[in-house]
């Protein structure tokens, strides 16, 4: 995977500006969709409906974004990283507050324009960020054999044939198989800050203290030990699951200028874009603190997409999605581990939106998975909803996208 | 009038005043740890007298702040079978009966048990009655009903309200036979489906279960190691066949307990080389009678208040004074406290702060020492669960380990000093997100000699935001 995006990736940072990129469908199976494209000449997207899929890269904490504060198990799986629902609390109904930092989309909400399904994510998705991102990308359940194109690229296939385009704001093999996409490479912009372990000033006052050779002492700096290094561990995984994604302070910024360069380029009835900044295994704070800047920054780039579309928006669904969610404990540093069912956030004109869709199966043990949020609502299944009746394509194409996906009932996401 | 409070005055105040370390010792052993005062108003009574007033929880008012609090948690006062009516499994509601019927029960049990334990931290943090909390814990873990299991998991608080808290301090005999006779402790070790299989009356698969009369001998009265064959185990779960949970049928069975006459093994039976004669359900109190008279029992109950209180290691002397003290008063437990607690050994300056706290002392003694009342005690209740003590959730039947250097371990050592830093910021917003007058001086000042030149000298020169987490998050404070 990392050579294939090497490979992309130098087309795209050579120019900041335009890049126009073609690249020739290898895989036998695209092959044989494109035949079949080529005789079905009724496929094709609705003229003018959009699809932008925001992968939040890293894996963003769904108890955060939609907060199951009515939950009273809450709290307790959350001591120190659990929002606190307050009179200034955005409620969802269902017993869900919006995450505070998400204040630039609680307009949307009001508006309807803006869904919420909780406990959602990809059927049997390992928690580990390589393999994750890999499943997303070829859109089958974790268990199947990956595949060498993305979901997105056969969708794009599907509804435009060979002179399919999309806009992309980074590179990912999601795309892998689309005809042609042009790169709108966000340009240099704030990085992403590294979180800073919020309790190293307190083990550095305390090893002065357990300086002896009682139990106690030696069992400290063991445990100081074992914990910094742990935290190091933790801090590069994070660093390393941003790999390829526009960090999200630069998202913040360039969300509005993707949604114009949408809105301009209407023969691209789909856009991709991964924002990083949500592996947050050390400090990630609740109300205030290193996830609520990331989710602040995530919501004003994704309200500017909408503003940048302009009247565009309205005939847009922006879906946001992480490629797992993240586990319902907290762990020892005050963050979360990788985990299961995730949040995905629908914005746009098109969207039923002012409700909480999908099942929620709870916090209690014996329905998480392995300790992480269970997975209730398949993305896929937004997305197939979304392909179908809002892009227009046909329902026998859907198993081109997501082989095997048979979705059973709509979620209703559309209005 | 002034002559009679002059009186009441010469007899609370001891001649001399007690050393501060002997005040703290008797704080730290028959409370959770030291509040905002209680150094002084113990110096201010005697040691002797506040052994006295916590031996007699039932004279102590409770602080109307505990009273509401516990208000706000509605199935902290709910009786076993209320609870069951109330979340017990619901044909009309719950679906056709299969696994998903059973999960929606479990959502809601698993609430009730929340509320059990938020309860439980609510009483240990602003009790008056701190020795009778003390006592409600290690009864607790004497009589851990294990890992989650079905509707015990329902029944975890209305157990202790109905088995455990009103024994703490009484008998020993009425604390086992109320353990045994309820639902939750019937089902926690399948003595509900122990029976004499009987057709058309039990269920397919039901026979002799000797589950839950291993425990009884092995963990809750004699001990491991004690004078029982496994003939006495077997014995025992035939004395026990046909103790079922449902409802009563007549007033000698309450809440829950059911005797099932056709499923009792009726034959006579030798238990521990006592003979006794088949009579249905009263051959259990008689058993249970020889188990709680037995000086096997009295010795291992006194071994282990002693290693709850005192120390890992307890003196022989005084494992067999205790011992002496069970089986002359018949198993009063108030009595064997008020032996250990007036003992030399308990005042032996040795044993003064040198102690590691378990993890529920610790995160109770955290937030006593901070004064004033929790806003909630749910993310308490997530810690504990971090620190590997989750209250109700101890997977064995010994429940949590009494004893020292089954905690000091490193990651748990960590943790502790993470928990004093995110309480003192107000990441954990037990106090609220910004907990207000916390100082180095006055913590200092409530834990008196607890604190040591040093940990105050590091946490005086830390910034005023990180001193009192330097303080809470010290070798001293793990100590009591």
């Amino acid at each position: 995977m990392l050579r294939w995006l090497a490979a992309l990736g130098a087309v795209g940072l050579a120019d900041p500006g335009l890049v126009l990129a073609r690249r020739k469908a290898s895989a036998r199976g695209q092959t044989k969709a494109r035949e079949q494209d080529q005789k079905s000449a009724a496929a094709g997207a609705r003229p003018g409906k959009r699809l932008v899929v925001v992968l939040l890269q890293g894996g963003p904490d769904g108890l955060s974004l939609a907060a199951p504060t009515a939950d009273p198990l809450y709290p307790a799986l959350r001591p120190t990283t659990a929002i606190v629902p307050g009179k200034d609390s955005f409620d969802l109904g269902g017993g869900f507050i919006l995450h505070p930092a998400l204040a630039p989309l609680f307009p949307l909400w009001k508006q309807k324009k803006l869904a919420v399904i909780p406990a959602c994510g990809l059927p049997g998705v390992v928690p580990e960020h390589q393999a994750a991102l890999a499943s997303f990308a070829a859109g089958v359940p974790a268990k199947d054999a990956p595949r060498k194109s993305g979901w997105l690229g056969r969708l794009s296939l599907a509804l435009g044939g060979e002179r399919a385009q999309m806009l992309v704001g980074s590179l990912s093999p999601v795309f892998a198989g689309a005809p042609h996409y042009k790169l709108i490479a966000p340009g240099h912009g704030p990085s992403l800050p590294v979180p800073v372990p919020e309790d190293q000033a307190l083990f550095e006052a305390e090893s002065r203290l357990f300086d002896g050779r009682t139990a106690l002492d030696t069992a400290f700096t063991a445990g100081h030990k074992a914990r910094s290094a742990a935290q190091a561990k933790s801090l590069a995984e994070s660093r390393e699951s941003a790999t390829g994604a526009v960090p999200a302070p630069t998202f913040a910024r360039f969300g509005e200028r993707f949604g114009r360069e949408l809105a301009e380029h209407r023969d691209a009835p789909l856009g991709f874009v991964a924002v990083s900044g949500f592996d947050t295994h050390v400090s990630q704070g609740a109300g205030q603190g290193y996830l609520a800047d990331r989710l602040r920054e995530t919501a004003e780039g994704l309200a500017g997409l909408l503003t940048g579309l302009g009247k565009a928006a309205d005939s847009t669904v922006v879906v946001a999605l992480g490629e797992f969610g993240r586990r319902a404990r907290e762990n020892a540093f005050g963050g979360t581990d990788n985990g299961r069912g995730g949040v995905l956030l629908v914005l746009g004109g098109a969207v039923a939106g002012g409700r909480v869709l999908g099942d929620w199966p709870g916090l209690a043990d014996h329905r998480l998975i392995e300790g992480d949020v269970a997975v209730a609502t398949d993305w896929r299944e937004v997305v197939a909803e979304i392909a179908r009746y809002h892009l227009g394509l046909p329902e026998k194409r859907l198993t081109d996208v997501f082989p095997g996906l048979k979705p059973e009932q709509r979620l209703g996401v559309l209005a | 009038m002034l002559f009679a409070g002059l009186l009441l005055w010469g007899s609370m105040v001891p001649a001399r005043a007690e050393e501060p370390d002997k005040v703290l010792h008797v704080l730290n052993r028959l409370t959770y740890g030291p509040a905002p005062g209680d150094l002084e108003r113990v110096t201010a009574m005697g040691t002797a007298a506040f052994i006295a007033s916590q031996l007699e929880p039932e004279r102590l008012d409770e602080p109307a702040v505990l009273d509401e609090k516990l208000a706000g948690l509605p199935t902290a006062s709910m009786d076993t079978v209320r609870l069951f009516r109330e979340f017990g499994p619901k044909v009309d509601a719950d679906g056709p009966p299969g696994p998903e019927a059973m999960r929606r029960v479990f959502d809601r049990t698993d609430a009730v048990a929340l509320e059990a334990a938020k309860a439980r931290l609510y009483r240990a943090i602003l009790s008056r009655r701190q020795l009778y909390e003390l006592m409600v814990a290690f009864w607790s873990d004497q009589f851990n009903l294990g890992a989650k299991k079905g509707l015990a998991t329902l029944w975890v608080g209305s157990f202790e309200r109905e088995a455990i808290r009103p024994h703490a301090m009484g008998r020993f005999l009425d604390l086992l036979s109320a353990t045994a006779m309820h639902p939750a402790m019937l089902i926690a070790f399948g003595n509900w489906k122990n029976v004499s299989p009987r057709h058309g009356i039990s269920s397919p698969g039901e026979g002799l279960d000797t589950s839950y009369a291993a425990v009884v001998l092995n963990h809750q009265t004699l001990g491991p190691g004690g004078p029982q064959k496994s003939g006495d185990v077997k014995a025992l779960a035939r004395i026990f066949t046909g103790w079922r949970v449902g409802a009563a049928r007549d007033g000698a069975e309450t809440g829950g307990f059911h005797f099932e006459p056709d499923l009792h093994d009726p034959t006579d039976k030798v238990f521990l080389g006592q003979p006794i004669k088949g009579s249905g359900v009263g051959e259990g109190a008689a058993a249970l009678r020889i188990l709680a008279g037995h000086k096997v029992t009295a010795v291992t109950i006194s071994r282990k208040l002693i290693q709850y209180f005192l120390c890992d290691e307890p003196p022989p002397s005084l494992v067999k004074r205790l011992a002496e003290t069970f089986t002359a008063t018949e198993g009063d437990i108030r009595e064997v406290l008020r032996a250990l607690f007036t003992s030399a050994e308990f005042f032996d300056p040795k044993y003064r702060g040198n102690r590691f706290k378990r993890p529920l002392r610790q995160v109770v003694s955290t937030v006593r020492v901070l004064g004033g009342a929790p806003r909630d005690t749910a993310a308490l209740v997530g810690v504990l669960d971090g620190l590997g003590q989750p209250l109700y959730e101890a997977g064995s039947a010994d429940g949590h380990p009494i004893l020292t250097a089954t905690w000091l371990k490193p990651e748990n050592v960590a943790r502790r000093v993470a928990l004093a830093g995110d309480i003192v910021s107000g990441r954990l917003p037990v106090l609220g997100p910004k907990p207000v007058g916390l100082s180095v001086q006055g913590l200092a000042g409530t834990l008196g000699p607890a604190v040591s030149a040093s940990t105050r000298q590091a946490a005086a020169k830390a910034s005023e935001r990180l001193g009192p987490a330097v303080l809470l998050g010290s070798p001293d404070f793990m100590r009591y």
